[in-house]
């Protein structure tokens, strides 16, 4: 505060220092307060404080999360389940071709209901969602989504017996698509 | 898709729809206002009439979505792609199949 001391004095101190002082200077007399309160609202210049950015981020997290968990009620997951294929590198976000495929004999009980598609950071973490019935065949999709930033895409298999899997895959995205 | 096909053989199907996708989260440069949310929200695949595969399409769906699945060719007839928009438009595509006996070595 010592750099706006000159508001407390008395009135023709304070036109000397104007006219003495440089432009800027005057500028800071004229704003002096205004400034000081937003310098302090403005978090420490840390690396570990986050930007408006990365809490948005972290909000997304949070709900991706919570879809995840509300599609594998606390079931284990089987191993091997579920294949995916993602590039490690997509230059544009608003178009990341991916595919999946379940490893299953689509007989019976033993075909994936739903296929679910999630963008760990997306600000609508759901990106699509797969219904099949044994008369696929073969639970193989190939399309193309938008990705937020560079995250994991989770790939959840929810079969018709009940049993889950799941497999994530990292992308590292270089211009975000979800704008 | 394939115009002809072995009993039991599977087939892939593509399909590519030309739609902006707007998500809701963009805004029109001139007056800053958001743009409405307009989606494919579902597509669905019938098999001679019968719902074999469909998809929920959400905000994360590229524009102009691509999309391959397959099935199992059982009988001859038609396989019909129907895309349901946000405000509930159907647009349908179709194509015929022929189906032949596998054939005996």
């Amino acid at each position: 505060m010592s750099r706006y001391w000159t508001v407390m004095q008395p009135i023709h101190i304070q036109r000397r220092k104007m006219l003495l002082s440089a432009g800027a200077s005057a500028l800071a007399l004229e704003w002096g307060p205004a400034l000081a309160q937003t310098s302090e609202s403005v978090p420490p210049n840390d690396p570990l404080s986050t930007t408006p950015q990365d809490a948005a981020l972290i909000v997304n997290r949070r709900k991706a999360e919570q879809i995840v968990a509300n599609v594998l009620r606390g079931r284990s997951l089987r191993e091997g389940l579920i294949e995916a294929t993602v590039p490690d590198i997509a230059e544009d976000g608003s178009m990341v071709p991916v595919s999946f495929l379940v490893n299953c004999s689509m007989k019976n009980d033993d075909y994936p209901k739903t296929v679910h598609v999630i963008g760990m950071v997306n600000p609508t973490p759901e990106i699509a969602r797969y219904h099949f019935t044994p008369a696929c065949g073969e639970a193989a999709v190939v399309f193309r989504c938008r990705m937020h930033a560079s995250s994991y895409l989770s790939f959840i298999a929810n079969m018709a017996d009940g049993t889950v899997g799941m497999t994530q895959q990292f992308v590292s995205v270089t211009a975000s698509g979800c704008i | 898709m394939p115009e002809t096909a072995q009993k039991d053989e599977i087939i892939v199907i593509k399909c590519l729809a030309e739609h902006v996708m707007q998500t809701g989260r963009r805004r029109n440069p001139d007056t800053g206002e958001l743009i409405p949310r307009f989606l494919i929200e579902r597509l669905e695949c019938q098999y001679n009439g019968k719902v074999v595969f469909y998809a929920d399409w959400f905000n994360g769906v590229s524009a102009n979505p691509y999309l391959r699945f397959k099935l199992r060719a059982v009988e001859s007839g038609t396989i019909e792609i129907i895309w349901i928009e946000t405000d509930g438009t159907k647009t349908t595509a179709s194509a015929e199949i022929e189906v032949v006996a596998s054939r005996v070595n």
